[in-house]
């Protein structure tokens, strides 16, 4: 039976522990099922830029512009029924124009403006320093530019 | 801890060389040889155990099967003793033998307890550190160790919301750390185990053999990274040396649902739409339609396990098989469960290696909109409003025997989606372990472990198109798939010079999680009774039906312990702990987890030793750091990209990416900084013993999803560390022998326990972004005319989840509803129909304390015990109670009998009427027991009976006041699965 001395003992765990350091010390995990690099071909390109057209679905009808619209008019108006569409007093204060900035309508309207201009100004902006530059840059800059001066026009119209 | 075999041999040389002294001296007196046995309330013979009388110096040693014979006569005062167990005296008449039954200290200080990474002796533990023993766990219908324990830690609170057999409880030690908390961690035989539900529903309850809990940071400073919520250490049952033995445990047992909400009966709804009408909806039946969805639960549990070896290799198998039935129709689980332990020893003895093997299988029942057990914990399943909504004058059958289902409504009898979807749930799990020390030289261990476990989960739901309802049969199937593979190389070391003691503790820690996940939805089956097993022949299936996913995460840990001891009575631990986790920011991936704790034996001091009704009394002091990253995605600190909706691009609809998630480069460990001061003591010979533990926690940079301005940022949210919490509290340990004599024993077990817990700052930076949540609305009132009725508030200086709501001011005399109208300086300003935002106060729902108190009495072989547990000072939201009584919802549906005399005109609106008292004692369980002595070749036979959940004394008006106090619905009282009350029989043997 070899009994280890001490000092021996020690030595092999300080050199396990120096040669296993790169290893036993990489935290970076492999990400599977997430996209962090983007923008690399045409196909993506086309993807990237779309969701600048896709966010104005919630301009649709039900949404939060919508019920800006047109709840505040005498065109829609959402009474109480028993208990149900009470919803907190949203309807009510929407149609009496009494709401005030907590409004969750208010807020998700404004959501909507404000984020769909800040979505198109960062595909602009990516799309600006993008290298080598995309096919038909300019034709997208102008589409985009064009989306955005709508969101601006739903935004003055409801200020 | 029995005495090595040289140490009895010593002391049987002892004996011999005494007797011959006897013999020598001659005695007057005729001393006779006094034969005896020592046995143990349960009949197993205590061996090596001390003989002695004092005046004679006689002394013997119990043999191996606990007999003894020593030279005595009449007068003399014979005592006996034995680590673990009470002393013994008596008097000795003129008897030539004797039968004496030791019974067991409450409180062992040799005993030993695991503790992180090791073991220790009570004696010397610096943290705040609860075992708890089998004699102690609650009994009844246990499908789950969490219901072992509940109520019986001082501290550690475990929820069990409703009595669905396929719910999660929730477990908090000291606390949630974050906002929105985390159980604490597993540790199942020295392995952590990472996802806490699943560990817990695969451990059977009859393989546990001690449950150690760890309650401040000193004791869980050295699982550091896991461990900010406290850490359960479960040791199972382990093999021994000597013969094979067998034993097994099992019961049977009925449950009903104890309480239901009183709603208006067939002729009580007839009576209060007398007058407005409502005949068109009368069918002419008559339905309890809560009691037409329970059923009794039948339960089984059988578990058989065998044990044996040398001392050479020991080993533990064990196969248990566990089966319950909701109390709601076609709910319910089995479980089947085999563990296998080994111990094996060599090279001389300085080689051990342990081995681990445990794989299960659970099938479930859902509810039909229940796919997670971890819905009850934050949802609830919306069937039960429904359940309550329904008619009763609509009969639940046809005369036919089939469900009656009423035409031209939106509404489905409740009968036809609890028997008719098919939601079923099977978890597979598997682990293995190996974990091999090797005594390098003497002092010095050094080890290996390797542990590995998969898990994977199949959820398959069918719901078909029921007669009279339109729509499409839908089709699930699911799989969720999770490795873990953890490693750690670790060294021990432990000298003793002269009065003081080292013990030297290395660890490294590697551990990798991988997630993946797919999933299928189909639409529009020709043939139901397929299910979702040809998925090919849907009708109708979308892109955003399928889904699949994949995610890993690592930890590496490096950690270290001192322990120095100095004359028996002065102790500190030190301990440091880098951790690092893929999941942070490349800035802050590493975090440092100190602590430091001492602790003072003060009644071994001098001036403390000789007071003979002070037995221990150890004072403890710690302070650590623990960190946590639990609730934090697998890749939250990194930019992702993902899809956004579909565009229509050439005629073609397609993809559409956009940015996810924005990186958060700072992204780091939330640190809990916690402090801990104990006294443990015990007086009396033991009959009073206890701890007392005062602790202040303070957690800082609290992760959670804060609300990003947009623009400047790309997404609307992101998760930082941007908050600070403190958890504080007192709790008290007490253990009373009231009565101890050789037929009757009466023991009371007591723990009580307060916890303030308060969010000090919602406040912080993300990016040069001031950060803040205040007016985040967080828990909301639901039903009916009730979207964004928000109630539950995160509010600097009050608990997560504080209720912020107006106050109720009676009604007019038209029925509305009055509130409570402040002014801006917060002055009364009067009352009105209306309210707004200022109008709302807080109330704190969190219990002020909570407290439970066991009776174990025995008398002969006949035991009895019984537990009693509460909660104080809780409120809840009755938001089932406030959708129910609104009198101006009938006749088309049904209400609750207070709707009839409550005087609303219209829907209530959340307010303070409805913010009930929730405080509630329960008779949690009720065990009658019958010890047999050795009947026929059974050892240790033991029969009971139980019952839990006898009656609850409460106010609280709803099901039940014991709802979920997690989640953004904490507090909130709806969608409550019914609790139950169970009878149960029985039986422990051994072979």
């Amino acid at each position: 039976m070899k009994t280890y001395k001490p000092f021996q003992a020690l030595l092999l765990a300080v050199a396990m522990m120096l040669w296993g350091n790169q290893a036993c010390l990489k935290l970076d995990p492999e990400v599977y099922d997430k996209v962090s690099v983007f923008w690399q071909t045409d196909d993506q390109i086309a993807a990237g830029v779309a969701p600048a057209y896709s966010g104005l679905r919630d301009y649709a009808p039900a949404n939060a512009a919508y019920v800006l619209n047109e709840t505040s008019t005498d065109e829609v108006i959402v009474p109480v029924r028993g208990g149900h569409w009470a919803d907190n007093g949203v309807w009510e204060k929407m149609w009496k124009h009494s709401w005030k900035s907590d409004h969750s309508y208010m807020a998700e309207a404004w959501q909507f403006i404000n984020s769909g201009i800040a979505r198109v100004n960062l595909i602009l902006e990516t799309v600006n320093t993008l290298n080598p530059k995309p096919t038909g840059l300019n034709a997208i800059l102008s589409e985009l530019k064009t989306v955005r001066a709508f969101y601006y026009y739903i935004a003055l119209d409801l200020f | 801890m029995r005495p090595g075999s040289r140490l009895a041999k010593y002391f049987q040389s002892l004996v011999l060389v005494s007797e011959i002294l006897f013999f020598l001296e001659g005695d007057l007196y005729s001393q006779s040889i006094l034969k005896g046995s020592v046995k143990d309330r349960e009949g197993e013979a205590l061996p090596y155990a001390t003989v002695s009388i004092k005046a004679t110096k006689a002394m013997a040693i119990t043999d191996s099967v606990g007999h003894f014979s020593i030279r005595a006569s009449s007068g003399d005062l014979l005592e006996v003793t034995y680590v673990g167990y009470r002393d013994y005296q008596v008097v000795l008449g003129t008897e030539n033998e004797l039968h004496i039954v030791l019974s067991e200290t409450i409180t062992n200080l040799d005993e030993l307890i695991i503790v992180g990474y090791g073991t220790a002796k009570r004696k010397d533990i610096t943290g705040a550190v609860t075992r708890v023993m089998p004699n102690a766990f609650n009994t009844g219908v246990i499908t789950n160790p969490l219901q072992q324990l509940q109520g019986k830690v001082a501290g550690m609170v475990i929820v069990q919301p409703g009595g669905d057999p396929n719910g999660d409880f929730i477990v908090r030690i000291r606390g949630a750390s974050s906002l929105e908390g985390q159980p604490p961690l597993l540790v199942i035989d020295g392995v952590a185990i990472d996802d806490f539900h699943k560990a817990a529903a695969t451990l059977n309850p009859a393989d546990i053999e001690s449950y150690d809990i760890l309650k401040d940071a000193s004791a869980g400073a050295i699982y550091g990274s896991r461990g900010a919520n406290g850490v359960i250490l479960v040791t199972t049952k382990k093999g021994n040396t000597g013969r094979t033995s067998l034993d097994y445990n099992g019961f049977v047992g009925l449950e009903r649902v104890s309480n239901q909400l009183n709603v208006l009966s067939a002729d009580q709804w007839r009576n209060a739409t007398a007058a407005i009408g409502g005949g068109g909806l009368d069918k002419g039946g008559n339905t309890d339609w809560q009691k037409a969805i329970a059923q009794s639960g039948i339960s089984q549990s059988h578990t058989i396990g065998i044990s044996g070896g040398s001392d050479a290799i020991n080993f533990r198998g064990s196969l248990g098989y566990i089966t319950q039935e909701g109390v709601i129709l076609s709910t319910g689980k089995n479980v089947i469960n085999a563990r296998l332990t080994a111990n094996q020893k060599g090279l001389n003895e300085r080689l051990e290696v342990r081995y681990g093997i445990n794989a299960s299988v659970i099938n479930r029942n859902f509810l039909p909109d229940q796919s997670t057990t971890s819905q009850v914990r934050l949802r609830g399943s919306d069937f039960f409003n429904g359940v309550l909504d329904f008619l009763p004058v609509l009969p639940a059958y046809n005369p036919d025997g089939t469900f009656y289902q009423p035409a031209n409504v939106n509404t489905i009898n409740p009968l036809y989606p609890l028997t008719g979807v098919y939601s079923h749930f099977r978890e597979n799990y598997f682990q293995g372990s190996v974990k091999t020390d090797y005594e390098i030289f003497k002092g010095f261990k050094a080890g290996v472990l390797g542990a590995f476990s998969r898990g994977n989960d199949i959820y398959d739901k069918f719901s078909p198109v029921f007669p009279g309802i339109s729509g499409k049969s839908a089709a699930v199937k699911s799989n969720n798939n999770k490795e873990v593979f953890s490693g750690d190389i670790h060294g021990n070391y432990h000298k003793s010079f002269g009065n003081h003691h080292l013990d030297l503790t290395g660890v490294y820690e590697y551990n990798r999680f991988v997630n993946d996940a797919f999933g299928v939805t189909a639409r529009g089956f020709l043939v139901p009774k397929l299910l979702n097993n040809d998925l090919s022949s849907a009708t109708d299936v979308q892109t955003s039906d399928i889904f699949s996913a994949k995610n890993e995460v690592r930890l590496i840990s490096l950690l270290g312990r001192a322990i120095y001891t100095f004359n028996n009575r002065y102790i500190l631990t030190a301990s440091f702990r880098r951790d690092g986790s893929s999941k942070f920011g490349p800035n802050h991936r590493w975090g440092n987890f100190p602590s430091v704790a001492i602790a003072w034996r003060a009644s071994n001091e001098d001036f403390l030793k000789d007071l003979r009704w002070l037995d221990n009394l150890k004072l403890r002091l710690s302070y650590g750091f623990t960190g946590n990253q639990e609730n934090l995605g697998p890749y939250a600190s990194r930019l992702l990209y993902g899809r956004s909706g579909s565009y229509l691009y050439d005629g073609q609809f397609l993809q559409s990416y956009t940015v996810m998630q924005e990186n958060n480069p700072d992204l780091k460990w939330e640190v809990r900084k916690s402090f801990n001061f104990g006294v443990d003591f015990s007086i009396l010979k033991d009959r009073v013993s206890g701890t007392i533990d005062l602790f202040d926690d303070k957690t800082s940079d609290l992760l959670f999803l804060y609300d990003l301005p947009q623009p400047p940022f790309l997404t609307n949210q992101v998760s930082a560390n941007a908050a600070t919490a403190i958890n504080r509290g007192i709790e008290i340990t007490l253990g009373i022998g009231l009565l101890k004599n050789q037929r009757f024993n009466w023991e009371v077990l007591t723990n009580f326990a307060t916890l303030k817990n308060n969010i000090t700052n919602l406040s912080g930076k993300f990016k040069g972004t001031n950060l803040s949540i205040t007016n985040r609305h967080y828990g909301y009132a639901e039903g009916g005319g009730l979207s964004g009725a928000y109630i539950t508030q995160l509010q600097v200086g009050y608990p997560a989840g504080v209720f912020w709501i107006p106050v109720h001011a009676g009604l007019d005399t038209g029925g509305h509803e009055l509130f409570n109208n402040y002014n801006p300086e917060g002055k009364l300003a009067g009352t009105s129909t209306s309210y707004s935002d200022q109008d709302r106060v807080f109330i704190d729902p969190t219990p002020d304390f909570t407290w439970g108190i066991t009776n174990n009495l025995t008398y002969g072989d006949f035991d009895l015990s019984f537990f009693l547990r509460g909660v104080q000072g809780q409120k809840i939201f009755a938001n089932a109670l406030m959708n129910l009584e609104a009198a101006v919802n009938l006749p088309s549906i049904n209400v609750g009998e207070k709707a009839l005399t409550n005087g609303f005109a219209d829907q209530p609106r959340p307010s303070t009427y409805w913010v009930r008292d929730g405080s509630y004692a329960r008779l949690e369980n009720i065990t009658l027991g019958y010890n047999f002595k050795n009947w026929k070749s059974v050892k240790n036979l033991r029969v009971y009976l139980s019952a839990s959940n006898l009656f609850i004394l409460t106010r609280y008006d709803g099901i039940d006041p014991e709802i979920k106090t997690e989640g953004s619905q904490r507090y909130i009282d709806r969608n409550y699965f019914p609790k139950t009350r169970g009878f149960s029989l029985a039986i422990r043997a051994g072979f």
